[in-house]
């Protein structure tokens, strides 16, 4: 097999990869948001469980999250397909991450801007959906585009449980024809196409969403 | 709820009694009355640290205090909630202005409008451009507040205030963060806004403006209220030692 062969090859697995990192995000974002704004609000014995559920996403191996969750479950009665347990483990364990930046960002503003909407008579929850989140999101925009890449990236892991990604097709190539450096190199260059445009679009994301600071708004 | 209070007095706009305020184990406020008549301009001065932003902020429940009762416009401030109704009757402008960084200037002032008051998109612009208008920054409408210097945030700070028609506005230090050139054009709105017959309850250190629009000085020290009096009577004769030994930096101050 040629070099371009072996590319579109690895590129029949696009669409599982794209699948797995589409459904991951439907977890992602959710649960950072969520659990980075409950981390935010709550104090004491529930500020704990917040964080034990978020630590135990985040702080543990997304290879035996995997196993756990696609071998393991099924003997309990929970059985799950391969692509909601990968898009559930590598989408929470992304999101983990995510809470952490979320609640960073949201400590990060200054406490005027939630004074001054208490001031003005806003409910608490108006204040952080109209003024805390919109600057927070702005302030981690960055972090964001990083975590989607590392969750592309994480996606290379879904081979392991019988779904037929990029990296799945590479390892069939290799059992066809034995040519571990024009395979392996193919697929290496096959996530950097597929990560490249996010890297991309999060820049001009970045730019579009930056606020004040004369960094934004066609300043 | 209200004992310690009189009975509700319709002229009264604020009144607060017996306030304590600990930070932990730091006593900031310490049995603390005031009333303010509506109309009335204070101006609350006094050294750092001697409690003067904490006693306002404890006026729209940004802080509550352990101990006292404070009622604006008669209603009862409830210590630890919410208190909706009585933050959107009282005004504040910030020393940092607090404006949204993220929101245009005209949004900054319709936002709570809307969402607090419930008056429509259109009615709130209308507002909103009266207010920018007497503040003199109608045509700074459309910017960020990034893109505005220090008296216009906080000229816009204060018209995002005036749009919920409050019948108090409290004010702490709203100058002390603003270049000397910029100070004039915010006391001269304040200035305005007194004429109009605004209820102010103002932290500053203008001697100036005390001077001239004040109805009575509340001088502060150590969590207390030292001394209360007309301005002509606290700048030439005051009672206390403290206060005059203030009196005598910040007019010193003034003079460089
Ligand atoms: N959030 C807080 N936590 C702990 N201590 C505080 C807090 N806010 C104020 N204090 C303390 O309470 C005292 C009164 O503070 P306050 O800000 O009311 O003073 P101030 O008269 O406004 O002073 P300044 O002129 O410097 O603004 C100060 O000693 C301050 O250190
Ligand atoms: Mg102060």
């Amino acid at each position: 097999m040629s070099f371009p062969e072996i590319l579109v090859g690895i590129f029949e697995g696009f669409r599982i990869t794209a699948a797995v990192v589409f459904y991951g995000l439907l977890f992602a974002v959710p649960f950072a948001l969520v659990f980075g704004i409950l981390q935010h609000f709550t104090r004491g014995i529930l500020r704990f469980l917040v964080t034990a559920v978020i630590e135990f996403w985040r702080s543990s191996p997304v290879i035996i999250l995997l196993f756990v969750f696609y071998y393991a479950l099924p003997i309990f009665g929970v059985v799950m397909s391969a692509m909601t347990v990968s898009a559930l483990v590598l989408g929470l364990n992304i999101g983990g991450y995510g809470s952490q930046a979320v609640r960073a960002a949201l400590q990060a503003l200054d406490p005027g801007q939630v004074e001054a909407g208490l001031a003005l008579g806003l409910r608490r929850s108006r204040i952080l959906l109209l003024i805390e989140l919109p600057q927070a999101i702005a302030m981690m925009m960055p972090t964001l585009m990083n975590l989607v890449i590392q969750l592309v990236k994480g996606t290379a892991l879904v081979s392991l449980v019988t779904l037929g990604d990029m990296t799945f097709r590479a390892k069939e190539i290799a059992q066809i024809e034995y040519n571990p450096v024009g395979i392996y190199s193919g697929l290496l260059l096959a996530y950097f196409i597929v990560c490249y445009p996010v890297t991309v679009i999060g820049r001009w994301l970045e730019r579009r969403v930056g606020v004040g600071e004369g960094q934004a708004h066609g300043l | 709820m209200t004992e310690g209070l009189p009975p509700a007095d319709q002229n009264l706009a604020v009144e607060a009694s017996g306030l304590c305020k600990w930070f932990k184990k730091f006593q900031a406020l310490r049995d603390v009355d005031l009333q303010v008549r509506r109309g009335e301009r204070i101006v609350i001065c006094g050294p750092s640290g001697s409690g003067k932003s904490t006693l306002i902020r404890c006026l729209n429940g940004l802080e509550t205090c352990q101990q006292g009762q404070i009622r604006v416009n008669g209603r009862a401030l409830a210590p630890g909630k919410n208190n909706l109704e009585i933050r959107r009757s009282i005004g504040m402008v910030f020393q940092s202005f607090n404006l949204f960084p993220h929101l245009s200037v005209l949004q900054n002032c319709t936002l709570a409008q809307v969402r607090a008051q419930k008056r429509s998109k259109e009615e709130a612009v209308e507002i909103a451009r009266h207010y920018l208008a007497r503040v003199k920054i109608i045509d700074q409408a459309g910017k960020f507040p990034s893109q505005l210097s220090g008296g216009q945030q906080q000229r816009a700070a204060i018209a995002r205030a005036l749009c919920m028609k409050p019948g108090t506005m409290l004010f702490d230090e709203p100058t002390s963060a603003l270049d000397p050139e910029m100070i004039k054009e915010v006391l001269d709105v304040m200035v305005s806004l007194a004429e109009d017959g605004m209820t102010m309850i103002c932290v500053t250190h203008e001697m100036g403006f005390a001077r001239k629009v004040a109805d009575r000085i509340i001088f502060m020290d150590e969590g207390r209220i030292v001394e209360e009096a007309p301005p002509e009577i606290f700048f030439s004769s005051p009672q206390t030692r403290r206060a005059q030994l203030f009196l005598d930096q910040i007019l010193s101050s003034d003079v460089h």
